[in-house]
């Protein structure tokens, strides 16, 4: 019976160390699709995103309307200008608001008319 | 096609950022730009009520959004060369201000919405824009009605000998100092752009320390050293206009000269 008692408890001694295992690696997958910081410092190396604040009062440099925050198929933010198809590109979290840069990156297909 | 004007223009913001990007962090560390007694006066003139969105515009090192920071809603520090915007950044966030936005922007084409700000600042950098009506049409228009436009730079002396020396003394050492422009030049751009000019003063800054003035820029020993005896060779009447001091035969220091705009937003 003792032996019995003793068996039973090294499966479940190893079952739980195998849940465990198993909820460990999960997290580590799940974590790699984790969205980064909004702001850090210098040297950390996540991503900076531009505030909300600075959203809210940008204009595209030409004709001064609206501008759309986007985010391409490879992560890149673009502040778009709807109604010409500029696109001005964010680096760093800084955008880039010369008029060159938004006629370099134009993309027609952006255009709503 | 691009005209006449329109390259100059390039021309200029191209050399603009040749100048200013490798000396970048010389302007955070600069004396005369860090410790301007004027970032104080310019707090002061904004009469901020603590929920303004502001503008720094041409920001350098940092200094005026710095100064602004503690004490408004919103700070936006721009500038054209984005070695600048990183070297401020890294300044600021290492003063403990990490909330302040950066924009790489033309000060001619303020990326801005209509009546979107409360203040448009610059300081110490309107003498290099290429076209400063066009600044300040777009900060009046950027501005809300009430809002203001603060400037502080070199400023144009009526008398036009005296101006023209001190032209020549400045876009010496600079090449992309365009022009410091007068009291009466600046009445002008704001009525121009709809703004009332309500208050200007001079500026009694520090005079400039000849050898880190002429090093900080990254003028060659040559051209330090021609301008530095055409200095020593001008009439006794620019030398005490711009108080140049000398010592053995090398020249110390010179005063520019420089003042403060408000403008406000009827």
């Amino acid at each position: 019976m003792k032996g019995w008692l003793r068996l039973l408890g090294l499966v479940a001694f190893v079952g739980l160390g195998i849940v465990i295992f198993r909820a460990i690696r999960q997290y580590r997958e799940d974590s790699a699709f984790d969205v980064p910081q909004a702001t850090s410092l210098p040297g950390e190396g996540s991503r900076r995103v531009i505030s909300p604040e600075l959203l809210s009062i940008l204009a595209d440099p030409g004709d001064k309307g609206p501008v759309e925050l986007i985010t391409d198929s490879s992560g890149k933010e673009w502040l778009v200008n709807r109604r010409n198809g500029f696109r001005y590109p964010v680096e760093d979290g800084i955008p880039i608001m010369l008029l060159e840069e938004g006629e370099k990156n134009k993309d027609e297909s952006l255009i709503q008319k | 096609m691009v005209d006449k004007r329109g390259a100059q223009h390039e021309d200029l913001k191209a050399l603009v950022q040749a100048q200013f990007a490798p000396a970048a962090q010389a302007y955070v560390t600069s004396r005369t730009h860090a410790l301007g007694g004027d970032l104080a006066r310019l707090v002061e003139l904004a009469a901020l009520t603590g929920d303004e969105v502001v503008l720094d515009v041409a920001t350098g090192g940092g200094h005026m959004a710095l100064a602004l920071a503690p004490f408004v809603r919103q700070v936006i520090a721009s500038d054209l060369t984005l070695a600048m915007l990183h070297a401020a950044r890294d300044h600021l966030v290492a003063q403990g201000f990490d909330e302040v936005s950066y924009l790489r922007c033309e000060a001619e084409h303020l990326p801005c919405a209509p009546a979107s700000l409360d203040l448009v600042c610059c300081r110490v950098a309107a003498h290099h824009f290429a076209d400063v009506q066009a600044f300040v049409t777009g900060a009046a228009q950027a501005l809300r009605v009430g809002g203001r436009l603060l400037i502080s730079d070199h400023i144009g002396l009526e008398d036009p000998e005296l101006d023209a020396f001190m032209d020549r003394f400045e876009r010496w050492r600079d090449p992309s100092h365009v022009r410091a422009y007068s009291y009466r030049a600046w009445h002008s751009f704001c009525t121009t752009a709809g703004l009332e000019v309500v208050h200007q003063e001079d500026d009694p800054r520090e005079p400039y320390q000849f050898a880190e003035w002429t090093v900080r820029i990254g003028m060659p020993v040559a051209e330090r050293e021609a301008l530095e005896r055409w200095l020593l060779a001008a009439p006794a009447r620019f030398r005490e206009q711009f108080a140049l001091t000398v010592e053995d035969g090398r020249v110390v220091s010179l005063r520019g000269h420089f003042g403060l705009i408000v403008a406000r937003k009827p």
